[in-house]
């Protein structure tokens, strides 16, 4: 018989009541124009006098609704309320409008349900002397150390400065290499790439990806990698010549290494005089390692960097470039022919050199 | 080239060329053009970036070479008491003039 309070015209008339969860369900009511006292009655909580409402309106300010104050409930849709447990309010602006929060804190979640914003969009506090704070995804805001908060929300955007050219991303992990292209560096030159940030700084890859979200990022620097600082490295040794060519070589003051790249096997000896008449005055000179040498013959080399002649006239058969670790040398398609086979057991690394080096000298013969 | 190199380098030795100073830049980076034949040092909160000079041989390249310890390549900077610069180790360019030499007490020796 309770229920008889429920007039005609308020029969099926309800409210969206949360907590500061802003989890919404519907609260039945008896009245178009409900008090902030009656509210708290329909919601059944108690003590009514340690509760808060607040109505949310649709225009998304939130503002308090006091015990003796009146709400009218004309709107097409559901209000909206929070009701909190609260000994007083926190006021706030979210993208320019006003609420008011029954807690000391409100979690990001909150402020993007409240301000109706999208994931693509980054909240930030405004702050008048550092520059504004981004609310991280999952924290939540203090609301009651400084004075009233303003909070607002922008795509997201993330600034790089590249050597002084400041470039803007809309995602956060970003290429170094991108950030090169964007910036307007050629990113094959070769650089020597210092990743610098508040914390200190680190030499980064132009493969790297770097996480521009990282507090503190300031920049990537840039110098060129054309400069060796004299110090030889230490050539490899990855497979074994025959101790004839091991001893030739060193004898004859040659830097070089063997490697395996991919399932070839390379010698270079870097740093080769030229004989004059090239436009470079040294290169490096690769030599393939067949697996079965020194059974199997040595054939033809290989140069990096290319070589050309420097009155321009072009060099026969050395149109293909091979790449060697990521280097493009150029392929002299020099044979050995029936007039000089290959000798197993006679012939091997330091008289294929002979050969090479006859081949460089011909090319520039007067 | 090398030969060539020693030749220029001992024939301005006739003249007693001034040894190189060095000026110190506020700041990350380097300028884009050095003014003179000093050496020039990216200094910033004390600590020094990089090094750069305009190269020796006379080709008009601008050279830096970096001092950061993070960094690899990298050189050390050394100042004598008459305020003259020492690099360590050799500065030796991968192409164009391929110059190679030691920066000693302000002066250029080639390699
Ligand atoms: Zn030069």
């Amino acid at each position: 018989m309770s229920t008889d309070v429920t007039t005609e015209e308020s029969r099926g008339l309800f409210i969206e009541v949360a907590g500061t969860d802003l989890v919404f369900r519907p609260v039945s009511i008896a009245d178009r124009s409900p008090t902030g006292r009656q509210i708290l009655g329909y919601c059944d909580v108690a003590p009514r006098e340690e509760y808060i409402v607040l109505q949310w309106l649709s225009e998304g300010d939130v503002e308090e609704v006091r015990s003796d104050e009146t709400v009218n409930l004309d709107g097409q849709t559901a209000a909206k309320f929070i009701v909190s447990k609260a000994d007083r309010l926190y006021r706030f602006f979210l993208n320019d409008r006003s609420l008011s929060w029954p807690d000391r804190s409100i979690s990001e979640a909150a402020l993007r349900i409240l301000g109706k914003i999208p994931s693509a969009e980054l909240l930030y506090v405004r702050r008048e002397v550092e520059s504004d704070r981004p609310i991280e995804v999952g924290s939540s805001l203090p609301l009651a150390d400084l004075g009233v908060e303003s909070v607002y929300s922008r795509l997201a955007q993330w600034d790089l400065n590249v050597q002084g050219v400041t470039v803007k991303f809309d995602r956060p992990d970003v290429l170094v290499r991108d950030a090169l292209v964007k910036a307007g560096f050629n990113p094959e030159q070769g650089w020597i790439i210092v990743l610098k940030t508040r914390d200190g700084k680190r030499q980064v890859t132009i493969d790297e990806m770097v996480d521009l979200r990282s507090p503190g990022i300031e920049k990537l620097r840039l110098t060129p990698r054309e400069i060796n600082n004299g110090e030889v490295p230490q050539s490899r040794r990855q497979f074994r010549l025959l101790p004839v060519d091991e001893e030739g070589l060193t004898a004859r003051g040659l830097r070089w290494e063997t490697f395996v790249d991919g399932a070839r096997r390379w010698l270079v000896l870097h740093a080769m005089e030229l004989p004059p008449g090239y436009a470079v005055a040294s290169t490096s000179i690769a030599i393939e390692i067949p697996s079965s040498y020194p059974t199997a013959e040595l054939d033809m080399f290989y140069c990096y960097p290319q070589l050309s002649r420097q009155d321009g006239m072009t060099i026969p058969q050395t149109q293909v470039t091979e790449a060697i670790e990521g280097r493009g040398f150029q392929r002299w398609s020099r044979h050995r022919g029936a007039i000089a086979p290959w000798r197993p057991g006679l012939d091997n690394v330091i008289t294929h050199l002979a050969l090479v080096e006859a081949a460089l000298l011909r090319e520039v013969e007067v | 080239m090398k030969l060539f190199q020693k030749l220029i380098s001992w024939v301005r030795g006739l003249f007693a060329e001034r040894p190189r100073g060095v000026e110190f830049i506020e700041g990350d980076e380097l300028p884009v053009h050095f003014a003179t034949r000093n050496l020039y040092v990216a200094r910033e909160d004390g600590e020094l970036w990089s090094a750069g000079l305009n190269c020796p041989c006379g080709c008009g390249r601008r050279l830096e070479v970096m001092l950061l310890d993070e960094v690899k390549p990298r050189w050390d900077l050394s100042i004598d008491n008459s305020g003259l610069p020492s690099l360590h180790p050799s500065v030796w360019i991968a192409d164009g003039c391929r110059s190679h030499f030691w920066l000693r007490h302000g002066e250029i020796h080639w390699c």
